[in-house]
Parts: structure tokens; sequence; C-alpha cells
């Protein structure tokens, strides 16, 4: 008995956590954050259920506001309008207003990494053309059910299947964040004026940050680039031009890599890329087992393919960010040459050689296609 | 001379009436029968004493009337008493005690069957097996056994334990197996026991475990089969008189997770129910304790759906989740004990009662969460599984005392509570052994044995802990 009351003892003094009873919580799965006439503005998504008719239950979600001098302070200010406890536990998405991110990126990320109740694997967007609170507002959603889970969803199906979106949750963008000569993207969530009352939340771009500011979104090209260089689709739909006519190939298992060279105050980077490539639509009558059709198609893929990246090594450079992240490759293999390049446009002064290697074996359930062959 | 003595005893048995005292005349010689009526089968002393006494030719003189008594009485059992002492544990065991005028006393066995015949387990049954039970007679007792074990490796040492009860208990043991420091540990215990009345073996189980811990330490069997198969592994088994249960010692803790049953069906099926055991122990005990931390302080431990499901259903309970568990907790074992101490006839009702009444009007009326019906139901029926009714009983104490850490401090509670109970289980000992083994003492052969049950083909070892020389089972 004596040990058991010792230990109880023990269990109760070493814990850290407070005692609150569930239905107290107001569960939050997605904060929004603006920043207006000197003051946080904070939208909090809580997750609720509604009893419906016949007893069954129905999800939706009620939005909470509050302002304050900081994002803690607004938060907590929550406490005043509302009965539950505030509970970031189980956060999936922060949304980051345009006046943010424009100027204060870097609040939002101490106050979330600061707080212990947080949970920093949380996805990350940032609308860029209006408030935080316009995206998460559900009157926007078309649909029922919780806003946030769409958005996500939204997300995670438009990074595999256009790859113009890479979905990052918080502590990724981090990483990315804090690391020297890298400036990380970001993805953009949009809202579009539909009909009269609704509206659609539309997320199919990217920014970069550079100096805790975002800067103009990557085109569709151009995210595909980034996502080809960083391994990061499932399979992806590109139209190069065959007989100057567009035809559809699919990319999939990208293979990318970076290489770095600093020779004689010389950089030199090597972009090899390594996909492979499958037919979607091909409109012609040659086969592709013919081996000079293949090879020709190859080209033409290849030729698309540095066209992208072409388009967002020159993005890096009008917008002097560095996307692909070659700073801090200097900054990892050459740390001593780094603070001479550390303020330089380095896709300006760099000599950017890219190889595409892809190799094309598929044709689709057909290897002739719909076009007759007279 | 006889009648005297017919006064003397009336007074020391202080005019019972079921003492019959008789007197035979038998050519001229008189003798005294004294019987307990309610012990003793009226017509073995109708037939074999009384009538073969009657038609008795010879005279019976001093010295030829044991020889002669013995020649004409056809029963196994005709003995001289001792003293007084020995006479009257004789009558309170169904002999008949015949005194003639002049020398020593007679008791001839005149025992009636008071037991029920063999029938079948009640509390570990099983679908394939043998199906007859230990029953409240102790010869029966060991002869199920001892037809089991043919040889003469199987020993049967008999010992009386109980002031007022003189109550037969045997120990039984494979001579050839068993570990000589356990069977003097339990000799020498048993010898230690000082106790008025010994009326079942679970009162030697309760003396021997020393009351350490609400786990078992020694296991019951009403299997014949099964205590065999522990006497062949190395064990001791206890049989008492008039108790149905066998205790085996030493009981691992491991041996709770095994059923009779598990000995006669296809090994990879028994691994397969018994890693399903291994769960519901911990399903059992740690469940409603896990529910009620994630509920109130580790928020982050469940997927954020099952967190609003969880929230929704607890609006408008009015009391807090500790108690709304432990009030379940405590509903489902009053109905447990009602339904297992009512006749059967009335057990209908009482399983209405609680499945309707309790359970679903309770969650209608917003006074319980439906979650946390379907958590102590769960957890309750997992514990079930078990058929030891004391690893039942413990679950119960340990699921309480692992709910009231989560309630105090969470996850981390649970931690300190499961500290508490591997603490708690491996400083156990069941008589000289450590309880644990195989999982401490580590044995990595019989680790893989206890949790998996191998092929009889390759379960070819006895444990070394129960065995000094003898390890070798079977040779395939």
């Amino acid at each position: 008995m004596k040990k058991i009351m010792i230990l109880i003892l023990l269990a109760t003094l070493l814990t850290g956590c407070n005692y609150v009873e569930l239905n107290k919580l107001a569960v939050v799965s997605a904060l929004g954050i603006d920043y207006k006439d000197n003051k946080y503005e904070i939208t909090a998504q809580v997750m609720d259920v509604k009893k419906a008719d016949g007893g069954s239950m129905e999800e939706t979600s009620i939005i909470y506001e509050a302002d304050g001098e900081t994002i803690g302070k607004a938060i907590r200010n929550m406490s005043k309008k509302y009965p539950k406890t505030i509970y970031l536990g189980h956060l999936e998405l922060i949304v980051i207003g345009e006046q943010v991110a424009r100027e204060k990126m870097n609040h939002v990320f101490d106050y979330i990494i600061r707080s212990p109740e947080s949970r920093s694997t949380g996805y990350v967007l940032v609308n860029k053309e209006s408030s935080a609170k316009e995206t998460l507002n559900p009157s926007n959603e078309n649909s029922n059910g919780f806003a946030t889970e769409q958005i996500i969803s939204a997300m995670q199906n438009n990074e595999e299947r256009t790859g113009t979106v890479k979905m990052i949750t918080f502590d990724e963008f981090l990483t990315d964040y804090l690391q020297p000569g890298l400036d990380p993207i970001i993805p953009l969530v949009k809202v579009e004026p539909n009909s009269k009352d609704q509206s659609k939340t539309i997320i199919s771009e990217m920014a970069a940050i550079k100096n805790n500011r975002i800067t103009s979104s990557l085109t569709d090209k151009q995210s595909i680039a980034y996502n080809t260089i960083n391994n990061n689709y499932y399979d992806v739909v590109i139209t190069p031009e065959y007989k100057n006519k567009s035809i559809g190939v699919i990319l999939f298992n990208p293979k990318s890599k970076i290489k770095v060279k600093l020779k004689d105050n010389k950089l030199k980077v090597n972009i090899n890329i390594k996909v492979e490539s499958k037919l979607n639509e091909f409109y012609e009558k040659e086969r592709i087992e013919n081996l000079d059709t293949n090879k020709e198609l190859e080209q033409e893929i290849k030729k698309e393919i540095k066209k992208y990246i072409k388009s967002l090594i020159d993005y890096s450079k009008v917008n002097n960010v560095d996307t692909l992240g070659i700073g801090n490759k200097i900054y990892k293999n050459y740390y001593k040459e780094y603070p001479k390049y550390k303020d330089k446009n380095l896709y300006e002064i760099s000599d950017i050689n890219i190889k595409v290697k892809t190799e094309m074996y598929r044709s689709g359930n057909t290897s002739k296609g719909a076009t007759k062959n007279e | 001379m006889l009648d005297e003595i017919i006064k003397k005893m009336k007074k020391d048995f202080k005019n019972s009436p079921d003492i019959i005292f008789r007197k035979v005349k038998v050519k001229k010689t008189e003798l005294l029968l004294v019987y307990n009526v309610t012990l003793t089968n009226s017509n073995n002393i109708n037939e074999f004493i009384l009538e073969k006494l009657t038609t008795l030719k010879k005279k019976l003189t001093r010295k030829n009337i044991y020889d002669h008594l013995e020649n004409v009485i056809p029963e196994n059992v005709i003995q001289e008493v001792k003293d007084k002492d020995d006479l009257y544990t004789r009558i309170g065991s169904g002999f008949t005690i015949i005194i003639p005028e002049k020398g020593k006393p007679f008791a001839i066995e005149t025992r009636i069957d008071l037991s029920r015949g063999i029938t079948e387990p009640l509390t570990e049954q099983s679908i394939s097996g043998p199906k007859d039970a230990f029953t409240e007679n102790y010869q029966t007792n060991l002869g199920l056994v001892r037809k089991r074990i043919k040889t003469n490796n199987l020993v049967v040492e008999e010992e009386t334990i109980g002031k007022e009860s003189r109550t037969k208990v045997a120990l039984l043991y494979m001579d050839n197996i068993i570990e000589k420091e356990l069977l003097e540990e339990v000799r020498k215990r048993l010898e230690k026991i000082n106790i008025d009345g010994i009326l079942d073996s679970t009162y030697i189980k309760e003396i021997l475990e020393k009351g350490q811990s609400t786990f078992p330490t020694i296991i019951t069997t009403e299997r014949p089969d099964t205590a065999t198969i522990h006497l062949l592994e190395g064990r001791i088994c206890i049989i008492a008189e008039h108790s149905p249960y066998v205790l085996i010692i030493p009981t691992f803790f491991s041996d709770l997770f095994h059923a009779s049953e598990d000995n006669y069906q296809n090994s990879m099926n028994v691994t397969f129910t018994r890693i399903i055991r291994y769960v519901a122990f911990f399903l059992a005990i740690l469940l409603p304790a896990f529910h009620v931390a994630i509920t109130t302080y580790d928020h982050e431990a469940i997927p954020v759906k099952l967190l609003i499901n969880f929230s929704s259903q607890r609006e408008g309970v009015p009391f807090p989740i500790i108690v709304e568990a432990i009030g379940l907790t405590l509903v489902f074992e009053l109905l447990r004990e009602s339904d297992i101490r009512m006749p059967h006839l009335s057990g209908t009702a009482i399983s209405i009662l609680g499945a309707i009444v309790l359970g679903d009007a309770a969650v209608a009326a917003g006074i319980v969460s439906p979650i946390m019906v379907i958590i102590i139901a769960i957890s309750s029926i997992a514990s079930l599984m078990f058929s030891n009714i004391g690893m039942v009983n413990a679950i119960r104490f340990w699921r309480i005392l692992f709910m009231v850490f989560a309630a105090l401090a969470g996850i981390t509670g649970i931690v300190f509570a499961s500290f508490l109970l591997i603490g708690h289980l491996s400083s156990l000992k069941t008589v000289s052994k450590p309880y644990l083994y195989p999982f401490a003492p580590f044995n990595k052969e019989f680790f893989k044995q206890v949790l998996i049950k191998s092929s009889i083909t390759k379960d070819s070892k006895r444990m070394p802990i129960l065995t000094d020389t003898n390890y070798t089972r079977s040779n395939l």
C-alpha cells in the first residue's frame, strides 16, 4: 500500500499535462492567421458534432474568432467569447493570410514551435490574395463537413495527380526555412467567387518565401519542374509537341539529383533528371515499337522537361530566390566559400547544366492507337 | 461389562442419536456393535456382519476371535483398534466397531459412498479431450490420476491435516522427474499447517500462497487429465479429501494463459488462440485506463475523428469520466456476482435487466456515454476469457488500480501503474520458484514455448526449473 501511495504521489507530481474533460475542449483543426491594424486576427476552425434527426451524428465546424497584439494573446482572447478551451493538439492546417505572408512569417513559426501543445505536423498554406479568415469560413465551401479536410484532400490530390503543388507540413517547412541558402516553397490557396453566394477554394499554385516574405507564384510548368527535381509526385501529365501537335505523356517515378561544383571561383551546377514516362495520348499513325519514333518521342519529352526546368531557373533568377537550394549545397560542401556567395544571385553567375534521361517503353493498353493505318 | 462401555461412550458422544449401539449374542459370547448410522451402509452391516455372526458355529474365545472374524466376514478391511482416539475417528469415518466382552475391539469398514459419481467438468469445459472430472471422493480422485499413470514412479504420499477434521491430504508426484528441493519445501510447508479443519483444497492453497498477491500463484484444476499433464512436467499435485479441486504446484504466470483444450487441438490454431489470450489480458487491464487517459490528459494520442466522436458522446454526461468508468465497472461486477449467486431459474431475469435496463436505458437517459459502455463491456468480456476465477478477480483489481492512476496522471500514470504491476509480478514466488518464469528469469526456449504452442513432436524437453535430471520428454 505504501508503495502504491508513493507511486501515485510521484505520478501526479511528474506530469505536466492538465486535466481537461474531452467535451470541454474546442478541437481546432485549422488556424487562420491574419494581421490587420497592428493586431493579429485569429480564425480557428473548431470541429463539432451536431445531433441530426434520428439520432445520427453530423460533423460540422464552428468558427472562433479573436484578435490580440500577439498570436498567443489572440488565441487566449478566444476564451473571452467562447465556452470551450482552445486545443491545438490536433491542428491539421495553418493558413497564413496575405498581410502576414508579406511581413511576418517568422512570427507564426515562432509561436508554433514554442507552444508545447500545438502539433507541428499540420500542413501550411498561404493565401496571397486575401485573408486567411476568408479561406476558412465555411460559408465559402460548397459542401458539408470540415473545410479543413476538403482543403487537405484537394491538396493531396493535386500533388499526386497534377504535380503543381507540394504538400508541406509545418515541421518540414521549418526545417527548410531555417537552412541557410534555401528558400522554401509553400503552397498557395485561392478563394474564387463561384456564383452569387458561393465560392470555390483552389489550391494549385506555389510560391517561394524569401526573407519572411512571399514572392510571386510559380506557373504550373515551374511547379512541375520543382516537383520533378525534388522527386515529389506520383504521376503527372505533360504535353510536349510532336510534329507541331500536342501529345499527352505521363511522367512518373522521378529520380533527380543536383550537383554543385566550385572550381576556380566558377560555379557549376549539374541537374540530372531521371524520370520514367509512358504515353497517354498520341494521335499519329506511327507505332512506338518503331525505334526511330520512340527516340524522336523521347527527344521531345526531354526537350519539354528541359523547358520546364529552364523556366523554373528563370523564375529563380528574376525573383532572386534560391528554389533549388544551390546556396545550401555550397554551404554544405564548400563551407568556407559560402559567405562570398551568400548575397549573390546564384542563378545569374552559375553555369547550369541540365541533363534529362527518360525512357519511354509503355504506350498504354494498346500499341496501335485509334488512328486508322491505311 | 458391555453396558458400562455403552454408558461411557454415550457420554462421550453426548447422546448423539446417530450413534447406534447394538448387542449381539453369539454362542453365549456377547458382542457390542457400534456405528454411525449416517455414515454406514446398513445393508453391509446386515449382510456381512450380523448374518455371518449369527450363523457362526464355533465358540468365540479371547484368542481366536480375531482370526475367526477375519475368516468369516467377507469385508476387506478388518483391523484392530489401537486406542480410544482411534476408535472415535473410525466411527467418524464410517467403520463398524465390534467390541467383545473380553479382548480388543475390531473395526470393520462399512462405509457408505456419500459422494456423487464422476461427472463432466463444470468450470473447465473443453470441446475435445477427456470429459471426466474430479469429485468429492478422495479415493476416486486418486484413482482418476492413478489410472492415467500406471508406473510405480507415481508416488502418493498421504498426510492428515486438521486437528478436528482430520482431512486426508495426498501429495502426488513423479519420483523420477520431480526436483527434490521443491518437494522438500512443499512437505515442510504442509507439515507446518496447524488448523482445525481443512474443508477444501483451497484452504491449503491459501496457506501455501501466504496471501502474497491477487494473482493466483497456485492454480486448481478439476480435470484429471490436466493434473496428469502437470505431473509429467515435474509438478506436484495435492488432492484433499472431500474436494473436487486439485492443486498444482508450482504454477507460473504463463500457465494462466493455457487452457486444457490447448493440449488436444492443432498446435498452430492454439498459438493463435494463445495470442488472443495475451491480447485479452492487456485489453482487460489497460483499455478503461487508456480511455480515461486519452479523454482527460493525452488528447493527442487518438485520431481527430475519434476524438470528436468521443467528445460528442460525452456531451451531457454529468459525471467526470473516472466516475463514469468506475461506476460502470461496479455495475458490471454487481451483475456478475448476482448472476453467480442466483439460482439458474432467475438468471434470465438478471440478464434482461442488466442488458436492457442498465445498458440501454442508462445511455438513453444520458447518465453514461455509449463509448464507456462499450469499453467496459470489451474489457470485462476479455477478462472472462480466463477460466481461472482467481485470474479474473486479479484482473479486476488491477483494472481499477490502472484507472485510478490514469485519472490522476494520464498515460504517465498508466506507465507508473505498469511499473507497479511488473515489479509486483516479478517479486512473486510460487512456493519457491519465480512466478514469472520463463519471462524472468529468461529462458529463450521455453519463452517461445509458452507463447507459441509447438507441435507435440517438437515439444521434447521439460522445463529445467522443474526437474533435476530428467529433461527429455519424447524422442520423435
